[in-house]
């Protein structure tokens, strides 16, 4: 009898664990859907060498509070790492020589020095972010 | 004349060399490095210094492989290494980084489908170019004499351990192979060459060593030198290939290099949890783990990434999980370097022999370091 109640509370135990887990990988891949939305909104609107700082800014803030919220998850749950908080956390390196850039006197010297910063995190090809950081310098630094 | 008859002995003594010749690897009929370590022994004077500063090629009763050392001439007892002080009335030269049977293993174990370059013509060679023991050994001096010199000027994220690791995986230290992305013993790309000569990255260091006052950097100088002033075309091959200058530029790359993706990139982000977990036994492992990791596809960036996701964890989880791929949305693995470099290690580790053998099972690639 006691050996019966035992199984079926640990079965029942398991069945929430899985649940939960399944939950918190859901909750992991909305962080992800709603971080993908703003780098896309970054990316697409109109970046000038005025207000590429402030949006950048943003930008960095809000992604590194998504992938503080991945990384607890993951650790709460006792996931294991996820590619969404992976994915995440590569772009915030990625994005850095355009950060840096907006921090500088934006001068030809800095264009020519970020856009290497750039092609050093490309050197086995594209990755989606360094691209566009590509993109956005060679536009800035053209005009 | 005499031409004709120094060209005749040539091609009459060709053969027999060939036929003497021991490889380690590749085959005796393909003597292209033979004949650049020939060349630069005898007419390029960085190499000529390498020679003379480590004894290469001197050979007395005294400094004879030692059967019972494990081939290791630090292991001579301290009687023996007395005479063979004496016996060349000259001080010791200084140790050789890694073992010789270790390079052996690794240059035997190592396959590449890329051209291998002949020097000076820069065109594809013929054959598996021949690597012979004496090859080795003088890499192994040159490799030492520019750390030695790194270590020197300060230079810090330079490990033995991890260069080892690197080299093998890279090359298997072979100098010659060079395809449209990568180049030599440490397979140097063309962005990593330019990031060598930026200002505000590796160019620094080149002009530190340029004018070092030590004279551990006598060697390395020769290279950074006329670099700092004309930077060489990724394009020519031999450039960083070549014996006499090209491989020492690639090895002299290499260490420029990884200081300053240590230094720019990966020790800042991994300070704190280097101060947070300053006693723990696995700290050095993280260290050079993630060292290792900045040559992975993704880069400095995703060595950094690696860093941010695995600063959660302690030490000992960190070094377990950067062995294992660490993959993104994208399909990038943060960790493609240091979860592949453990199946090449497994590999090393099984053609070693003997004593060496089973301290590489219990060690690594820290079995395959001379006390330095």
């Amino acid at each position: 009898m006691s050996k019966s109640l035992l199984i079926i509370t640990l079965s029942i135990c398991s069945l929430f664990a899985v649940a939960q887990s399944k939950d918190a990988k859901a909750e992991i891949a909305n962080i992800y859907k709603e971080y993908e939305l703003k780098q896309t909104e970054l990316f697409s609107g109109e970046l000038t060498k005025k207000n590429l700082a402030t949006k950048l800014d943003r930008f960095v803030r809000d992604s590194e509070s998504s992938l503080e919220r991945i990384s607890t998850l993951e650790v709460n749950e006792k996931l294991e790492l996820s590619p969404e908080g992976s994915q995440v956390a590569l772009d915030l390196e990625l994005i850095k020589p355009l950060v840096n850039f907006s921090k500088s006197a934006m001068s030809k010297e800095d264009c020519a020095l970020y856009a290497n910063d750039n092609a050093l995190n490309q050197q086995d090809g594209p990755e989606p972010v360094a691209t566009a950081v590509e993109n956005v310098l060679k536009k800035l630094c053209t005009k | 004349m005499y031409k004709h008859i120094l060209t005749a002995i040539i091609i009459f003594t060709q053969p027999l060399l060939a036929d003497d010749l021991k490889c380690v690897s590749g085959q005796p009929s393909s003597t292209n490095l033979v004949e650049q370590l020939t060349n630069a022994k005898a007419n390029n004077s960085l190499t000529k210094l390498i020679y003379e500063k480590y004894k290469l090629g001197v050979k007395t009763e005294a400094n004879a492989p030692c059967s019972e050392c494990g081939g290791s001439l630090n292991k001579l007892p301290e009687g023996l290494k007395e005479v063979r002080s004496t016996t060349l009335h000259s001080p010791e030269p200084p140790t050789l980084a890694f073992k010789q049977e270790c390079l052996e293993v690794s240059n035997t174990s190592s396959s590449s489908s890329a051209p291998q370059i002949s020097c000076p013509s820069g065109n594809q060679g013929k054959g598996n170019m021949c690597i012979t023991s004496e090859q080795l050994t003088y890499q192994n001096a040159v490799i030492s004499s520019f750390v030695n010199c790194a270590v020197k000027e300060g230079f810090t994220g330079i490990d033995l351990n991890a260069i080892f690791q690197k080299l093998s995986i890279e090359s298997g230290f072979r100098p010659q192979y060079a395809s449209g992305n990568g180049a030599g013993i440490g397979q140097l790309t063309s962005i990593f060459v330019e990031d060598v000569h930026q200002k505000h990255r590796g160019y620094k260091y080149m002009k530190r060593i340029a004018e070092s006052k030590t004279s551990d950097c006598d060697a390395a100088k020769m290279i950074a030198k006329p670099d700092l002033d004309h930077k060489p075309r990724f394009s020519d091959k031999c450039a960083f290939t070549s014996v006499g200058e090209g491989f020492e530029r690639n090895v002299l790359y290499s260490l420029i290099g990884t200081t300053t993706v240590w230094e720019a990139s990966l020790e800042p982000k991994l300070r704190p949890y280097l101060k947070k977990h300053a006693k723990d036994s696995n700290i050095e492992e993280v260290k050079k783990l993630t060292v290792m990791n900045a040559y992975g596809s993704a880069g400095p960036a995703g060595a950094a990434a690696a860093i941010r996701r695995l600063s959660a964890y302690p030490p000992s989880d960190f070094a377990r999980l950067m062995k294992k791929p660490l993959m993104t949305r994208s399909g990038r693995n943060l960790t493609q370097y240091t979860s592949n470099i453990e199946k090449r290690q497994n590999v090393i580790g099984k053609n070693l022999t003997g004593d060496l053998k089973k301290d590489f099972a219990n060690s690594g690639a820290a079995a395959c370091l001379n006390p330095y």
